[in-house]
């Protein structure tokens, strides 16, 4: 993944690959990693014995999973049934898949797809680009209490809840906020950026950068950490500039942090958040602030009609699933590990 | 310090549905899957519980003789009473036989501490002579929990259920079925004799109480309306306002206290309380052997116009016209000075604010229609909760919790009602200008609980407010007059989906028009939208009820 070494020949840098964490392998672009001997088997008996701690230590982490998550999944059974609770998943008529025939032909679920999907992409090319600029930024500052203070406070805005975030966006740049009563007082108009569609995406995604651009730092700080400083020390030497650094060392070492990140933002494409749209949905109208989320809220759960929602809930996760699936394919074929790699 | 007895969700279900909603249809990707839609209409038809074969199954009606009201109420409209009368003992001594029970009821509040350490809890059941364990349920989210009970089964002995949430529940009659006991052979007719204050709870409230052709809901009976105007009478006297009588005085009004460069806007959002001005029935009008939806009428298309145009003319706060939930301190702090919300709100701002601001008084705006003639008040349902006793109680249990629910059924006047409401004076609370106050023990201690066992009537009663009661008591007498026809009064009807889901995606349109996003032309399209996914389908089972009860 160290793209811009030359050639094939060089030896692996001391000091550990560029991207860190230890669990990448520097390889060739385009080339897969060559296949190792296969290990001599050893029988499972011995294997019991000898693992035996480590089982049992990832044993309530297995149970928590079951108990909380494969089991209810066996719950999407209702999709394919008229359910009721008072006849239950055994009781319940069957109806086969008539549920997912009045989802794909239920106009409303179409435009909250869509409303999804403009909101992903949207927030792909203006938010997702925000968090790296911000750790590189982070990362240049020298001053170790500066930037730990820097570091604090763009972290802060993650830890309030979306009613907080939106009633501070209301109370600032809302009709009756601050900024619009200060126009308003010096005889200009007064601002209508919280109930007005058409800038619906920029206030959200700008709601979305202020809350959470800090907190994603994060990773792409420890990936920063781990980049080799002599590579940096090395170019400077011949004569690299800060941009060229930037360009040829910088980028290249949070690549497989960035792709991996952008592998699970498409598997979660229809997945924007609850919270944020729920609570704006009635400002901006449901032409714009619809999304999936909501729509299933909405149009389910207060209706009771839980058939209905859990077959748009099956839909959005095997879409999600399908998502992620081609994403990590299509990395691979660009050399990248991916999020995991059958091996 | 008396709370309002009738709490109030954060979100009515009304509004909760107005909230809500899904999107408005792209109808290009609507039509494409069409054609792979299955055979035969979308599950979940509606079900109707027949009101006119009720009068056998519901008690006898026997007034109760209590203090004479200082200004009766006229047709439905609660009485009122200017001071607090000398309280009656209209029971007795306990009647219980020493039993133990559970009740499951919402609590709007801090829950008080439990039985053992809580002396209100152990004055009341000295009264009973039977012991009530309370297990509260945060009001606001008494959904989640409620939907749980009932697919588990698990209920209380005594279980209290909010009328808006019977409506959520899918297939209510059969939750009533299968957990709760059938009271008809207890209370229907003359055996209800025993149960005096029960006797005294208005026979339509009673009906509502009605499931699968028996009475299981001991009912609580509820103001004739829900919502209205509440105006800052005090600011009004100050700036020399009129007060309004036809939807244009109402628009000039608004402009003349609107004043976004002080801080000052005319109004809050009054959707639903515009409607009834501009005349538009509650859900149905039938005329010609048709129904005709709300939505469908000329009178509403005429209120989203008169919205639209408060909206264009910026008379309604930029918070509330952002979706925001916060008129009610808009509204207490003079932001605003006319909102709609529920006419019992005004005590709780009274609470709030009275004592920082002795000259605060909020008022009912009275009633008027857009012409200057009749508005269309919208009636409530009879009864706003039902209280349901466990189905497998021995019929002695039953009878013993009938106690129970009879003593918290005492109306005001009586000294039960003082007991449960407020405890025991001295003790919980005291007499200050005239009306109770709750001591520190009685704010510690004394929780709503007991209001939610049963059912009373509610007269007006807070004559520690200035301006209050008097006026109020004339506005119920007035208002009551203009009681819209609701051709479904008294038939509790549960709703087919394809109908109930379509109101919030209506309602988002109807929205989105008033508040300048689609032009006001497009409601047209709307109403089609409107009958094309699910309207026609509820006319025609709503048509169906009216046949059934011979009411066409």
């Amino acid at each position: 993944m160290i793209s811009h070494r030359p050639g094939g020949a060089a030896p692996p840098l001391p000091g550990g690959d560029a991207a860190g964490g230890g669990g990448h392998r520097p390889r060739r672009p385009g080339r897969r990693p060559p296949r190792r001997a296969p290990r001599r088997r050893v029988p499972l008996g011995a294997r019991l014995r000898r693992d035996w701690p480590l089982l049992l230590m990832t044993a309530p982490a297995l149970g928590l999973l079951a108990v909380f998550h494969y089991v209810p999944t066996a719950g999407n059974v209702i999709a394919f049934q008229d359910y009721n609770v008072y006849d239950g998943f055994l009781g319940s008529p069957w109806v086969g898949f008539d549920n997912f025939f009045w989802l794909f032909s239920d106009a409303s679920f179409w435009h909250a797809t869509g409303n999804t999907l403009l909101i992903t992409a949207f927030q792909l090319v203006f938010y997702f680009p925000i968090p790296i600029g911000l750790a590189v930024l982070l990362d240049s500052v020298l001053s170790p209490r500066l930037r730990l203070l820097l570091q604090s406070v763009v972290y802060m805005p993650h830890f309030f809840s979306w009613v907080l975030v939106v009633t501070l966006f209301q109370q600032i740049v809302g009709g009756a906020g601050l900024i619009s009563q200060l126009l308003r007082r010096n005889g200009y108009e007064a601002l209508d950026v919280m109930s007005n569609p058409d800038v619906f995406l920029l206030v959200v995604t700008s709601q979305v950068v202020w809350k959470d651009a800090g907190w994603g730092t994060i990773i792409f700080l420890a990936a920063l950490a781990a980049i080799n400083q002599n590579l940096y020390e090395a170019a400077a030497v011949d004569g690299a500039g800060r941009w060229r650094r930037l360009w040829h060392i910088t980028l290249p070492g949070l690549r497989p942090v960035i792709v991996l990140l952008l592998i699970m933002r498409l598997g979660d494409a229809l997945n924007v958040g609850f919270e944020q749209f729920f609570l704006q949905r009635d400002a901006f109208g449901a032409d714009a602030a619809e999304v999936l989320d909501t729509f299933i809220y909405h149009r389910t759960l207060t209706t009771a009609a839980y058939s209905y929602g859990a077959a748009a809930g099956l839909v959005k996760g095997a879409v999600g699933l399908a998502l992620i699936l081609v994403a990590n394919k299509v990395a691979h074929r660009m050399g990248e590990d991916g999020i995991y790699r059958r091996t | 310090m008396p709370r309002d007895p009738r709490p109030r969700p954060l979100l009515d279900r009304r509004r909760f549905l107005g909230l809500a909603g899904a999107g408005t249809a792209a109808a290009a990707t609507g039509g494409l899957l069409a054609g792979c839609a299955p055979d035969g209409p979308r599950p979940g038809a509606g079900s109707a519980a027949a009101a006119d074969r009720l009068d056998d199954l519901i008690p006898r009606y026997i007034p109760f003789e209590g203090p004479a009201p200082d200004i009766p109420g006229v047709d439905g409209a609660p009485d009122a009473y200017t001071s607090f009368p000398r309280m009656i003992d209209a029971i007795g001594g306990p009647r219980g036989s020493g039993g133990s029970y559970t009740a499951m009821t919402p609590l709007w509040g801090p829950v008080p501490p439990g039985l053992g350490d809580n002396s209100h809890y152990d004055l009341m059941n000295r009264e009973f002579g039977t012991t009530v364990e309370f297990n509260f349920q945060d009001g606001n989210t008494i959904i989640d929990k409620l939907n749980a009970v009932i697919a588990g089964g698990d209920v209380a002995d005594v279980t209290m259920i909010p009328d808006w949430l019977v409506g959520l529940i899918p297939n209510f009659d059969r939750a009533a079925d299968r957990l709760f006991a059938d009271l008809t052979p207890l209370l229907a007719g003359d055996a209800v004799e025993p149960y005096p204050m029960l006797a005294n709870l208005a026979g339509d409230a009673w009906k509502w109480g009605v499931f699968n052709e028996r009475l299981q809901g001991v009912p609580w009976p509820s103001n004739p309306f829900a919502e209205w105007f509440l105006y800052r009478a005090d600011l009004f006297a100050e700036l020399d306002l009129p007060l309004p009588t036809t939807a244009d005085e109402f628009l000039a009004v608004g402009e003349e206290i609107n004043d976004p460069d002080g801080n000052r806007w005319a109004f809050g959002d009054f959707y639903r309380v515009m409607r009834q001005v501009f005349g538009a029935p509650r859900e149905w009008r039938y005329a010609e052997g048709r129904l005709v939806h709300q939505v469908e009428t000329p009178e509403f298309a005429a209120s989203v116009e008169f919205l639209r145009r408060v909206y264009d003319a910026g008379l309604v706060h930029p918070d509330i016209a952002a979706g925001g939930t916060n008129n009610k301190e808009l509204l207490n702090s003079g932001r605003i000075l006319v909102d709609q919300d529920a006419v019992s709100a005004i005590t709780e701002a009274y609470q709030a604010v009275l004592a920082d601001d002795p000259g605060f008084r909020l008022a009912l705006l009275p009633v008027f229609g857009h012409d200057g003639g009749a508005p269309d008040m919208h009636r409530n349902s009879p009864s706003e909760h039902c209280v349901f006793l466990r189905k497998d109680l021995a019929e002695d249990a039953q009878r013993e919790l009938l106690t129970v629910l009879d003593y918290c059924a005492a109306p005001f006047g009586t000294e039960e009602y003082m007991n449960y409401r407020y405890g025991t004076e001295g003790e919980h609370y005291e007499f200050r200008d005239g009306a109770p106050q709750l001591t520190e023990l009685g704010q510690q201690e004394v929780g709503n609980g007991y209001l939610f066992l049963s059912g009373r009537p509610s007269p007006i009663v807070e004559s520690q407010y200035p301006d209050y009661v008097e006026p109020r008591a004339a506005w119920f007498n007035d208002a009551i007059r203009y009681s819209g026809e609701d051709p479904f009064q008294g038939i509790r009807i549960q709703r087919p989906d394809a109908y109930a889901s379509v109101e919030t995606p209506t309602t988002d349109k109807v929205m989105d028009i008033i508040r300048g996003r689609r032009e006001v032309r497009e409601l047209e399209d709307v109403v089609g939208e409107w009958r094309r996914d699910g309207g026609d389908e509820g006319r025609a089972f709503f048509e169906q009820v009216l046949q059934d009860h011979g009411r066409d």
